[in-house]
């Protein structure tokens, strides 16, 4: 077959036709209102910034630009459609309830394209990542956290806590603490620990835990991530772990997404902590008090669309409806059908404005529900929407999943 | 910085106008583009208000810039493609609906509004817009002004617009219909005061003015949709099933189809589509019967006659009524799943007014010159949408369309030249008109149309002396 794909960048050959194939139908700019009865808009960035290149259609075409050199050389402007994009999959949802045209692939994927465009414009073309993001990667080679914080003070979040130092040992269910939680959002990580010795589970942390490489891997510096990535699984690895529990769902979504595809089978097996205490909650081995409050639930990209059909959405909701006195109201969009955080893909590092932004757009739907506290399972969520919440003046509580529970022992 | 976007920018605000190459790209090609080539306009510009429209349209006019008016950019024809470059007038922020006034049953919108907002809206007051079988995402405003083809087009058919507010080239705003008579109290006719000015600015792709307002016709919600399909091997049988559910004002969608279309609608994967082939015949025919809880004995009525009228021809399959399924009511409704109904490849279709009883002849004379292009004959697929109940002139839209590998050199040239010949048999095979202008018909047609081009392009003139709406469009 003669095709007009001759000439295109090799590791862009396979988007730059999915950019051919796309029915510029506009699809991925709205939730699906066959399910939500409206048409609320998906996609953060091209709300945010309007113009069509900041929607996922206009994303790929400036993709398939690049890829037939259309585009010769970087600008601010180019950077910015590219990076300024959660990847938070919400266009993909749209488009793959959808087969590609002529093809039996269920839809275009938006966020395989924008992290492979990303991983071309680092490590081939040299046009990225931006400066910011270059310094998480720094901060990551040097501290094994994107966080600029020393390595050794990884685990000081629980020796100015109630519960202690969490066990450092070889056990059979490791809690991988995630650097959101280890030096941003300590509680989470305390609540976490609080419940696991709550409910007599007998795990661990690793003593040496590096970044999961999740920031590296959405920015496109992929060779940085797998370097992190491997000290994590091989060390994993050689403890002999066989379950390995995240409260934080970027970390989570990096080992069970990206992980196999890097390295194959892992050997372990990974659970978000949603998905872990459910059984101990059944079992009688954790019990809450009752706590009258009106709470909704925001799913976090990376627990729900991201994993395709192994997305978690229901196991936080039954825990937090197993919370005697919550009342859990939904938000319009929820679920796979979700409005993300604003957080993701590098864009906190690099477009604040625009991620606090999207999560005031959130939190003005949190309103709409009536609820006070505002729940989700991701420590970069809460993170975020404490920002929004400080910007806005809004009175909305925000919480992890794990604080709230372990509020409630 | 030039020049011109430090005025644009002095309208529309900064962060509302961008001459930056990348994001220009975005605007330089839609799913068309083998047959229209791509091309980036010179600015994209986003006003925010009627005003504002008008004080770009003076500054292009004033300094001869082309202008393209875009409100969602899904048209499928290239018809926001620029030829020369110029203006991209983007209009979705201004996405406001109006008025849903359901004792006149009509909506004044602006042009971001798209058809899922107004469906949705217009769902809490117990009534529906006129819904197109395109994307939902689509632009009502820009939808109606172009004319389409629509889910009930059958009944109501496919004058959806009462009267509009334009800005014309030159900046000065005009009003149509009953809106454009003094005191009048609202736009909610299309009657208006002497010849149809409303007329004037539709089914000619953003050529003649910017459209700002637009006051078209809202219909009674229907929750009960039940349907009746039947599939035939002689398609002279099908045309006089139509004719005969016309006959009777049956229905409120009805359409003949080639089973590949039919399959598309059914079928989840590419190659689920091909294994439909025999199986419904090689010709389906659909209508569908609405009402509500207040019209149950009408329907009743409607679903025995048809019930009978299918009974009684050489059908092969089907041939009962039953409940619309609930994927396909959401699709009457707000279009969504159509989007992935091109499951072989992209979406290609030449669509134009004729008349039913010459569907044969139309699909013979298209099958002769599918093969004679050496294209695949299992993959052309078509279909005719009656309108008016085929009173009046029997009007169809008829559409021959197929899904091809865009990026496959070899069937993208055997499509265009096909099309280059059909736009001419459409014409040689007695067609009433072109669905829509666009550039690759209108070369076509303009030179046999005699006084009727010659007047045509005489208003354009006048309106546009300039020839700075989206030009190349219609006078080629
Ligand atoms: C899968 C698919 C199926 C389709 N099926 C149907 C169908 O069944 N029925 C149907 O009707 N269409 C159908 N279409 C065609 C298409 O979607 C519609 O014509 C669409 O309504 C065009 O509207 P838009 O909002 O995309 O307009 P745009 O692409 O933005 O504009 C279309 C034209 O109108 C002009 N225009 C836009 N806004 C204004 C304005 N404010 N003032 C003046 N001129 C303006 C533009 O310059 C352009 O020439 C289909 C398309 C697809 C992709």
């Amino acid at each position: 077959m003669v095709t007009i794909l001759e000439n295109v960048i090799e590791s862009l050959r396979k988007y730059a036709a999915w950019a051919y194939r796309c029915g510029k139908e506009r699809t991925c700019h709205f939730v699906n209102y066959h399910k939500l009865g409206a048409p609320l808009p998906i996609c953060p960035s091209g709300e945010y910034f309007k113009y069509e290149a900041y929607y996922g259609s206009g994303r790929l075409e400036t993709l398939r630009a690049i890829a037939e050199r259309d585009i010769k050389e970087p600008s601010e402007r180019l950077l910015e459609i590219i990076y300024a994009c959660t990847v938070c999959g919400g266009c993909r949802q749209q488009c793959k309830g959808h087969v590609t045209q002529g093809t039996d692939v269920m839809g275009i994927d938006h966020v395989e394209a924008f992290e492979a465009l990303r991983t071309v414009l680092s490590e081939e073309l040299g046009w990225g990542p931006l400066p910011a993001q270059k310094a998480f990667a720094e901060s990551i080679k040097l501290n094994h956290n994107p966080y600029n914080e020393p390595h050794e003070k990884r685990r000081a979040c629980f020796a100015s806590s109630d519960v202690g130092e969490p066990p450092v040992k070889n056990a059979e269910v490791i809690y991988f603490v995630g650097c959101t939680s280890s030096y941003r959002e300590p509680s989470i990580a305390v609540s976490t620990v609080k419940l696991l010795k709550a409910a007599g589970v007998d795990f661990g942390v690793m003593s040496d835990e590096w970044c999961c490489g999740s920031p590296l891997l959405r920015t496109g510096q992929k060779s940085a991530a797998v370097e992190t990535a491997k000290h994590n699984v091989e060390t994993l690895k050689q403890m002999g772990v066989k379950t390995v529990i995240f409260s934080c769902a970027g970390c989570y979504r990096t080992f069970k997404e990206d992980y196999p595809q890097l390295f194959g089978d892992l050997g372990f097996e990974c659970l978000h902590v949603s998905e872990y205490l459910p059984q101990l909650v059944k079992e009688g081995k954790l019990k809450f008090k009752e706590m009258q409050r009106k709470v909704t639930y925001h799913d976090p990209c990376h627990l729900g669309r991201h994993l395709g059909f192994a997305a978690v959405y229901e196991p936080p909701r039954e825990l937090v409806k197993a919370v005697p006195g919550v009342e859990l109201v939904e938000m319009k969009r929820n679920r796979e059908q979700s409005w993300c955080c604003g957080s993701g893909g590098g864009v906190k590092a690099a477009f604040d404005d625009f991620a606090v932004w999207t999560a005031i757009e959130r939190l003005k739907e949190v309103e709409e529900t009536g609820a006070q506290t505002l729940v989700t399972p991701c420590p970069f969520c809460v993170h975020n929407f404490k920002d929004a919440v400080a910007a806005s003046g809004k009175s909305i509580e925000v919480l992890d999943l794990v604080e709230l529970l372990a509020n409630a022992l | 910085m030039s020049r011109l976007v430090r005025h644009l920018e002095d309208i529309v605000g900064e962060e509302n106008v961008t001459d930056d190459e990348e994001v220009l790209w975005t605007y330089a090609r839609d799913q068309q583009w083998p047959f229209v080539p791509p091309m980036r306009p010179d600015y994209v510009v986003r006003p925010k208000s009627r005003e504002e429209v008008q004080a770009v349209m003076r500054l292009a006019y004033r300094e001869r810039i082309p202008v393209i008016p875009y409100s969602a950019g899904i048209n499928v024809r290239g018809l926001c493609i620029p030829t020369q470059g110029g203006i991209m007038l983007d209009m979705r922020k201004m996405n406001r609906i109006l008025e849903i006034n359901t004792e006149m049953m009509a909506c004044v919108i602006e042009p971001g509004v798209t058809i899922a907002q107004l469906a949705s809206e217009c769902m809490k007051h117990g009534v529906r817009p006129a819904v197109p079988g395109c994307p939902a995402t689509a632009s009502a405003v820009a939808n109606y002004s172009l004319r389409g083809l629509y889910h009930h087009q059958w009944k109501d058919g496919i004058e959806n617009v009462l009267s509009m507010e334009v800005v014309l080239p030159n900046g000065e705003v005009l009003y149509t219909g009953s809106w454009g008579f003094p005191n009048s109290p609202g736009p909610y006719s299309r009657y208006g005061q002497g010849p149809d000015l409303t007329g004037l600015f539709q089914n000619q792709p953003g050529t003649m003015g910017v459209i700002t307002k637009m006051c078209a016709k809202l219909f009674p919600y229907c929750d009960i949709k039940d349907w009746v399909v039947a599939g035939y091997d002689d398609l002279n049988e099908l045309v006089r099933v139509i004719l005969e559910f016309g006959k009777y004002e049956i229905g409120t969608s009805c359409m003949g189809m080639h089973w590949l279309g039919f399959a598309m609608i059914f079928s989840g994967r590419a190659e689920d589509v091909m294994e439909f082939k025999g199986t419904w015949g090689e010709y389906v025919v659909w209508l569908a019967i609405e009402g509500t809880e207040e019209t149950k004995g009408r329907m009743e009525w409607e679903r025995e006659m048809a019930e009978n009228i299918v009974r009684n021809s050489n059908y092969v399959a089907g041939g009962e009524i039953f409940p619309m399924p609930e994927d396909l009511v959401n699709e009457m409704t707000y279009p969504r799943d159509v989007a992935s109904w091109f499951r072989l490849g992209s979406y290609y279709a030449v669509p134009f007014f004729a008349q039913m009883k010459l569907a044969p002849v139309y699909h013979e004379e298209t099958k002769k010159l599918w093969l004679k292009h050496g294209l695949d004959y299992d993959t052309c697929g078509w279909f005719i949408a009656p309108f008016d109940y085929c009173k009046h002139g029997q009007s169809c839209y008829y559409e021959v369309e197929t899904w091809f590998d865009p990026t496959n050199e070899e069937e993208r040239q055997k499509l265009i030249n096909f099309t280059d010949e059909y736009h001419q048999k459409i014409i040689e095979m007695g067609a009433y008109a072109y669905f829509r202008p666009n550039p690759g018909n209108m070369s076509a047609a303009l030179p046999l149309m005699g006084n009727y081009a010659k007047l045509w392009k005489a208003i354009k003139d006048l309106i546009d002396p300039h020839d700075i709406m989206n030009p190349g469009k219609v006078f080629v």
